[in-house]
Parts: structure tokens; C-alpha cells; sequence
């Protein structure tokens, strides 16, 4: 099964190496400059959905070549279990190595990997669940829909969908520290997530009530003067490995939930 | 053959209406309120319009997508399914000749793929009139702008298709044509935007100012926003920098010589130093949509005669 496994998948796999590859390579060589195609990260793994996980199922159902190869000495558990498997497992360590590679060109050019959402994702352990689920999600919506191009397109919206969710969802991971303008700011990589204003008598609100004939560049000097502080809601950086835990979880618990059903269907409906 | 190009391809073909429809009537409304919105206000109306131009143009980056969905979901699979299939024998084998099979499949959808472009490229055109004033709202001047208005839209999911499709009928099968269309329309895409070709469409104008003035950090002049506030509005950087007495650019250190003190600009003009910006005028806007949609055109028909040879 592994053999079999990796001839119908080598060219994802290789592409997906080579695809590795030129990033790295993009990193070392263009340094900081790399900064504005890294933005894109965050949907690299829907690539796995889309090249790894769509055909998996999709591309048997519609050539109808699950015949042939359910009707085979290996058992169809084994047939899905190997594949969902050994590719599972191919797929969880690329996005690893990514997370590593990118880790490592953060660190070299002084970016964030907390404050800054795209490389949140794309570093630590959420960068392989992120590759992970795409994979599953893929698989799933091939085997739901039986038909490889809905199946990538199905793929591809439910990614952008969970991708915008997720982004909003970190905020709420953890309750926010709290910051006013009038005590010391400690520097270093936090993510924030939200801000107010204090009123002099100590009531938060979102926006003064006061200096509104003030231009864009006076406008600040002239709520202090009357009296304003501002308030900052952000995560420090110690909170790193506390949301790459809980946004892990979080996608494997979705991917699980993505993929059950569609196990269970395979495996039970009738060749 | 119109019949059976509706039939295999209506899918898509609805989608995409769907989807120019959606955009048109959101854009109409946000164009509305913000004209609302603004001409009921006293106070800050470029702040209230910033923001409201904000909304819209934090999601202008994902314009990559919809010619990429064109060239995976109508392109690629064109010929490509037809060959990993088979059904090319039966679909070439009936009355009707493979030149004018792909001949109706190709004028067909590329033209229900160029009317949408522009149906998209002329909402954003009408509805990016409202924010002309703002410094990044022009639509020469702000590159997001420049690719998401007018017929250049029209131009790059026109090319996705042909790229899709040329994928395709090369390669043979589905997985790697889409795979191939991906990768070459994202690097082309956003190849054009990081590199500079899109400047070199016209020989830039070229301002020199001896004594120039900043509101602001002096030394801001130096950065792209400092210098664009300086262009007349809507104006397309080029390039900035710093001229010495015989009209020769300065290197990075003497430009900095003068440190980022407040008194950088006395500074620099003491040293006789006059700055300068490359730049192209608003007007220009239409000369460079024209020529990033031929050159777009021609790359397109040179895919067409890729097709052209690997059906015959």
C-alpha cells in the first residue's frame, strides 16, 4: 500500500518538496524583500486540500476506478487508512518544515511571529495543522461531492471561510491583558486586539466625545489635552505556545469532524 | 456547438455572473452611503472617507483570485478533461469540425469572460471616482486601484482562461494542467506588481524642487508616502531621491548625510542638494491601462496559437 500510495501521489509529493524548496530559497536569498509574498502564506495549505486531499477520493469515484481498487487483496479500512495516512502524515511534516523554515527567517529578519497574523499561522505547530486540515478538508469534499472539480471548488471556499474565521477567532483565545496609555509600554512582539478610549472621570469608551473639528494630525495632541487616555487590549508574546496549542486543536478537531463522516461513507456504502 | 458550450460550462458561467452581479450591487451600495455619509458631515469628511475607502481596499489584494478561479475552474479543464476522459474522440468525431468545436468554445466563453471583466473593471472604475481625493485613492497612483478598475481587469481574466486552457491541451491531464495554471498566473500576477515593469510603460515626468517643504517629519520626504505627498494627486511614484549641483542622483549616504534632524531640509539645501521625484500624471491612466491590456491581449493570442497547434 505505501508503494502503491506514493505512485499515485508522487507528483504532489515532489511538488510539493520543490514548492518548499523555492521558498526556501526565496527567504535566503531576498531576505526582508521576501516580506511581501510571505504575506500569502496563510493559503499555501489550501494547496494540500487542492492537489492532496480533493483527488484522493474524487478522482477514484469519478473515473470509477474505486472498483478496481477496493476489490483487491487489501481490505478497503486499509486501502483509506494508508492513504489518509502515509499522505496525513507527508503533508503534517511539509507544513512543519515550512513553520520551521519561516520561524527561522523571522528570527533573521526581526518580524513577528505572534503580533503578525499571517505568520501565526504559519509557524510552530499550527503551520502542520494548518496543512493537515486542508488535506482532510480536501479529502472530504471529494468524497461528499464524487466529482474532482467541485470537489476543489468546494475545497477552496470553505478554506477562505475557515482561513477569515480562525483570524477573527484568535482575538478570543485567551483573555486580553490591558494596557493605558499612562503606564510604561513594554516593547516586543504582542498581538493586539483592540483599543478604547478612558474618559478623565475613568468610564471606557470607544471614541471621545470631544475634539471633533480636529485635523488627522491634531487630533491626538487634543484629546490628551482633554484629559483622554487611551486603552490598549493585547496578548503578550509569552501567550505563543498557549494559541498554537489552542488553534491546533482547534483545526484537528475540525479536521476530525470534516473527515469522519466521510470515512464512514466510504467504507460503508456499496462499490 | 453554442448549445453544448452552455451545457458543459454553465456552471461556471453562472458563477461568475453571480459573482460580477454580487460585487456590482455591494459597490453601488458602499458608493451611495459613503456619498451619504460624507455630504451630511461638517467636519473630517477625509477622515470619514478614508475609512470608508478603507473597508473596501484592505480586500483589493485578493483581486489575484478571481482571474486565477477563471483559469482553474474555466480554463484548465476546457481540454483537459476532454483528453483525461476520452470524450475528445467522441466530441471531434460528430459533424462538427475540431477547429470550429474549439473555435465556439473559446470565442464563447472568452467572450462571456471579457464581459464580466469589464462589468467588474467599470463598477470599481464608478465606484473609485468617490475617493479621488484621498492620497491613496487615485487610480493610476494606488497599484491595487490600477489593476482591480477599467479594462485591465477585463485583459487578466481573459489571459487566466487562454492560460488555463493552453495548460490544458499541453499537458493533457486535469490535475496538472490546474496545478501549472496556478503557479504561472500567480507568478506572472504578482511578478508584474513586485517588479517595475508597469513604470516603464511611459517615460516618466520629473519634478526637481530646490527648497521643498514637508508637513511632518522633515526627513519623511525620503519615504514613498512622503514623496506622493508631494506629486500632484493621483500621480504614480516613479522613483525620488535627492539631486546634487550638477543634476547627478545622490547615493544613500550622502542623502543621509544631514542625519534625520529637524533641520534636515535647510540642511540638504545648504549643500546645494534639490530634491526630485519621477512620477506619472493621473492622466496617464487610461495610456497605461491600454498598454498593460495589449501586451496582456498578445500574450493571450500567443496561447491561443499554442492551442491552435496542439488541437490540429
Amino acid at each position: 500500500m505505501m508503494w502503491l500510495t506514493w505512485r499515485q501521489h508522487r507528483a504532489q509529493v515532489l511538488s510539493t518538496a520543490g514548492v518548499l524548496l523555492v521558498v526556501g530559497v526565496l527567504m535566503l536569498v531576498q531576505g526582508d524583500g521576501a516580506a511581501t509574498l510571505l504575506g500569502w502564506l496563510p493559503v499555501l495549505p489550501m494547496l494540500a486540500g487542492i492537489f492532496w486531499g480533493a483527488p484522493l477520493l474524487a478522482r477514484e469515484l469519478e473515473r470509477g476506478t474505486h472498483r478496481l481498487a477496493w476489490t483487491q487483496s487489501v481490505t478497503r479500512p486499509r486501502w483509506l487508512v494508508a492513504k489518509l495516512g502515509w499522505l496525513g502524515l507527508a503533508v503534517t511534516v511539509a507544513g512543519l518544515a515550512l513553520g520551521l523554515m519561516v520561524t527561522a527567517w523571522l528570527t533573521e529578519t526581526g518580524g513577528d511571529h505572534f503580533g503578525d497574523s499571517a505568520m501565526f499561522g504559519a509557524t510552530g505547530i499550527a503551520a502542520g495543522a494548518w496543512w493537515l486540515f486542508a488535506f482532510l478538508l480536501g479529502a472530504s469534499a471529494g468524497g461528499l461531492v464524487r466529482r474532482l472539480l467541485p470537489a476543489m471548488a468546494v475545497t477552496i471556499v470553505v478554506f477562505v471561510v475557515v482561513l477569515f474565521g480562525i483570524f477573527q477567532a484568535r482575538d478570543v483565545y485567551a483573555e486580553p491583558q490591558r494596557w493605558v496609555s499612562d503606564s510604561e509600554w513594554e516593547a516586543g512582539d504582542k498581538l493586539v486586539t483592540g483599543g478604547a478610549w478612558l474618559t478623565p472621570s475613568g468610564a471606557e469608551v470607544d471614541e471621545p466625545d470631544v475634539c471633533a473639528d480636529a485635523d488627522n494630525r491634531t487630533y491626538l495632541t487634543c484629546v490628551r489635552e482633554a484629559g483622554y487616555r487611551s486603552v490598549t487590549y493585547y496578548q503578550p508574546a509569552t501567550q505563543y505556545w498557549r494559541f498554537q496549542w489552542t488553534e491546533t486543536g482547534i483545526l484537528l478537531l475540525g479536521a476530525v469532524l470534516l473527515a469522519g463522516p466521510v470515512v464512514y461513507r466510504v467504507l460503508r456504502r456499496p462499490v | 456547438m453554442v448549445w453544448v458550450t452552455w451545457r458543459q460550462h454553465r456552471v461556471q458561467v453562472l458563477a461568475a455572473l453571480a459573482f460580477v452581479v454580487l460585487v456590482g450591487v455591494l459597490l453601488l451600495v458602499h458608493g451611495v452611503r459613503t456619498d451619504a455619509l460624507v455630504t451630511s458631515l461638517d467636519h473630517g469628511r477625509q477622515d470619514a472617507l478614508a475609512a470608508q475607502f478603507g473597508q473596501v481596499a484592505r480586500l483589493l489584494i485578493w483581486s489575484v483570485v478571481p482571474p486565477m478561479l477563471i483559469g482553474l475552474f474555466w480554463g484548465a479543464p476546457l481540454l483537459a478533461r476532454e483528453y483525461e476522459r476520452g470524450t475528445h474522440w467522441l466530441a471531434w468525431t460528430q459533424s462538427v469540425s475540431r477547429p470550429a468545436w474549439l473555435g465556439v468554445k473559446l470565442a464563447g466563453l472568452g467572450a462571456v469572460v471579457t464581459a464580466a471583466g469589464l462589468v467588474f473593471g467599470l463598477a470599481m472604475y464608478v465606484w473609485a471616482a468617490e475617493f479621488g481625493s484621498l492620497p491613496t485613492g487615485g487610480r493610476l497612483g494606488n497599484p491595487d486601484l490600477f489593476l482591480a478598475t477599467g479594462i485591465v481587469p477585463a485583459a487578466w481574466w481573459l489571459f487566466a482562461f487562454m492560460l488555463g486552457v493552453a495548460a490544458g491541451a499541453v499537458l493533457r491531464k486535469l490535475l496538472s494542467a490546474v496545478a501549472v495554471t496556478l503557479a504561472v498566473f500567480f507568478l506572472v500576477y504578482v511578478g508584474m506588481s513586485a517588479s517595475d515593469v508597469r513604470l516603464a510603460y511611459a517615460a516618466p515626468m520629473r519634478v526637481v524642487d530646490a527648497a521643498p517643504v514637508v508637513r511632518g517629519e522633515p526627513s519623511s520626504i525620503n519615504t514613498p508616502a512622503g514623496a506622493q505627498g508631494r506629486l500632484p494627486n493621483g500621480a504614480l511614484l516613479a522613483g525620488a531621491g535627492w539631486l546634487d549641483s550638477h543634476g547627478t542622483p545622490l547615493a544613500d549616504d550622502e542623502t543621509w548625510a544631514c542625519g534625520s534632524t529637524s533641520d534636515y531640509l535647510p540642511c540638504m539645501r545648504d549643500k546645494g542638494y534639490s530634491w526630485f521625484a519621477d512620477y506619472h500624471p493621473a492622466d496617464r491612466y487610461w495610456r497605461f491601462q491600454w498598454t498593460e491590456a495589449g501586451l496582456l491581449f498578445v500574450a493571450t493570442l500567443v496561447l491561443g496559437a499554442v492551442v491552435w497547434r496542439h488541437i490540429r
